[in-house]
């Protein structure tokens, strides 16, 4: 064990000595290979950062978990007490029953399309969801006033002209209701509604008593709920589900698919340039050690005509790799870190709403395996060279 | 008296193409006996460096054997040659070959550490050496600090560090000015000496194989003539 622990400790001091000769070389090395693991963790960071957005989004509209009637029925059976046996679920912090349909809006005579109208209980909705508090225009209903709508702010410009340029229907203006009966109601503007998602910005927001009686037939046909902890979502699904199963239970990825679509498409991105980035490290490993390993080559022999094996050379150059990737490893995380809080103090204001990178601390080991590998993959090559160097050559100073 | 390395019928050849084969070594054969100083002489180009590269395992012989204490070395398993070179024989070059990165003691200390030895032994080992080179001063210079007297000293402490039982020296003083090589010289004998090694001198200078117990001339790589000095 101690042969094994002094074999190693040389090695170390050897490889230490030879990574540290040339400060010049070195710090450029440490600087190329810290951007590319920065430029890695970003990528993860940017990944993650879009994601949360995404998914905050989606939740924040929509809850964990919706529940609706069974296929073909309009209204949920017997709501009040699935309310009530639903709140008893220990995992359940909030819940919303909405009323769901579409309905047709006219603005000065135009008439851009149906869309989808939400009959909400702001109470209940403000401590499920954040749409109460989404609004960038007016205020949100009052629940006083059956006669005021939201608009989502998509919306709100579809109704003015077909162009989106921002020009929207103002506050305090009358839009006509054209319900599925056709009857046409006049509403009032109080308030425009950035969801900071595509679903809810498309959306127009009564006040729940009032879809009621415009749209009898659509009464409670929607519970959002919103849970404690994320991570026993199936769970309570399941839990739901089987307690009561005359409705259908979906989970916010259920219906809002399109964050699934748009993760996979970034982390196809993402995932790319991690590709890349560890090619190009495993290229700048094997041309760094090729370098070091052709400047040295009279000391390899030297190494060797005093008896080191060629498993002693090996390990000495992979060592050395090694000690370049782990320093560059944590300069690169510490840059990231640097950046990432960066981010979070100055978030991006995005459509989807505001992003900033994210650290994930599962990311640090597998990225580190994978540098390892790559360090490792990038110096064998010009380590077996090395080790391959004759010493009668370096003797004759043919090399 | 005990033969230490027989050398046996060695041709050594060098192929340059197809058709161009220059030959190194013409069938040589002799004896190294156990604790001698032998000095091996001749014009460049004569084979001197050759055999010397044979004798350390550095090369191999297009055929003939080498012996060492019995063991035909040239057909050892990659393994045994490593081990042979790291315990049974050291080398002194012309070009002091030193780890650029380490200090005098420390050259002389890594070949310890290469051996197996502790740290704390290796390091006590490589001052009892340095202190006997004369180097105590100079311990913890770097090579490029030190002379080209100073460098081939400390190669020789690295030589002398492990308990091989051979030395090879190629053209040690080839390097150096008249004063430093003589100085080398005496060094060499010295341990010839007082550690008992089997000393092997590669050199074109005939004055310095004057002392050497004997003189092997080689030419066109063939020993022509070997002279027993009288001291």
């Amino acid at each position: 064990m101690n042969y094994f622990i002094s074999k190693f400790r040389i090695i170390i001091s050897f490889a230490l000595r030879d990574f540290s000769k040339s400060r010049f070389v070195l710090m450029f090395t440490i600087i190329g290979l810290s951007s590319a693991f920065t430029a890695v963790f970003l990528s993860r960071g940017i990944l993650d950062g879009f994601r949360t957005t995404l998914e905050s989004g989606a939740v924040d509209v929509i809850g964990h978990l919706i529940v609706y009637p069974q296929e073909g029925e309009d209204e949920i059976e017997k709501v009040d007490s699935l309310i009530e046996k639903i709140k008893k679920i220990d995992n359940v912090q909030a819940l919303s029953l909405r009323n769901q349909t579409f309905v047709m809006l006219e603005y000065k005579g135009h008439v851009p399309g149906s869309y989808t109208g939400l009959g909400i209980d702001f109470k209940q909705e403000s401590q499920t969801t954040k749409l109460p508090f989404d609004i960038v225009e007016g205020r949100f209903l009052s629940g006083k006033d059956s006669k005021e709508i939201v608009i989502g702010q998509n919306l709100a410009d579809a109704l003015v002209d077909l162009e989106y340029d921002g020009e929207k229907v103002p506050v305090g203006a009358k839009v006509q209701v054209i319900t599925t009966s056709g009857q046409k109601i006049s509403y009032k503007v109080v308030g425009i509604l950035d969801g900071k998602t595509f679903v809810p910005n498309w959306m127009a927001y009564f006040n729940k008593d009032e879809m009621e009686r415009i749209e009898p037939q659509t009464k409670n046909n929607q519970i959002i709920i919103k849970l404690k902890d994320e991570n026993f979502l199936e769970e309570t699904r399941e839990l739901i589900q089987s307690q009561n199963p005359n409705v259908r239970v979906r989970t916010w990825h259920e219906e809002a698919t399109y964050v699934d679509d748009m993760v996979l498409a970034t982390q196809f991105i993402t995932g790319s340039i991690v590709v890349l980035l560890v090619i190009s490290v495993i290229i700048v490993t094997s041309v760094i050690i090729f370098i070091n390993v052709y400047n040295r080559r009279r000391q390899i022999g030297i190494l060797k005509s005093m008896g080191a094996s060629n498993r002693f050379i090996i390990i000495i150059y992979l060592s050395e790799a090694l000690l370049y990737s782990t320093t560059a490893f944590i300069f690169g995380f510490l840059f990231f870190m640097l950046i990432n809080i960066k981010s979070i103090e100055n978030p991006i204001p995005l459509l989807i709403g505001d992003f900033h990178t994210e650290f994930n601390s599962r990311d640090i080991v597998p990225l580190a395996l994978i540098f390892v590998v790559a360090t490792f993959g990038g110096s064998l090559f010009p380590a077996l060279s090395a080790a391959k160097t004759r010493i009668a050559d370096v003797l004759r100073n043919v090399i | 008296m005990e033969a230490l390395v027989s050398i046996r019928n060695v041709f050594k050849e060098y192929v340059m193409s197809s058709q161009l084969t220059i030959p190194a070594l013409n069938g040589i054969s002799l004896d190294i006996i156990k604790g001698e100083f032998l000095a091996i002489t001749g014009h460049s180009g004569s084979g001197k460096s050759t055999l010397l590269n044979l004798l350390g395992l550095l090369d191999d012989p297009t055929r003939g054997e080498i012996y060492f204490a019995g063991s035909d070395i040239h057909n050892f398993t990659e393994k045994q040659k490593v081990s042979f070179r790291l315990n049974a024989i050291s080398f002194v070059f012309q070009f002091f070959n030193l780890i650029e990165n380490y200090t005098a003691v420390e050259n002389i200390s890594f070949q310890l550490l290469l051996q197996g030895y502790s740290g704390r032994e290796a390091k006590n080992r490589a001052r009892e050496i340095i202190d006997f080179l004369g180097l105590s001063d100079r311990a913890s210079f770097f090579p490029h600090e030190l002379s080209g007297g100073q460098q081939q000293r400390v190669a020789i402490g690295r030589a002398l560090a492990k308990d091989s039982l051979l030395i090879l020296a190629d053209e040690p003083t080839a390097h150096l000015d008249s004063k430093n090589g003589e100085a080398i010289i005496e060094l060499l004998h010295d341990i010839n000496k007082q550690f008992n090694r089997t000393i092997v001198l590669v050199t074109h200078e005939k004055e310095e194989a004057r002392h050497s117990d004997r003189n092997i001339m080689m030419r066109d790589g063939k020993v022509v003539n070997i002279v027993n000095v009288q001291k």
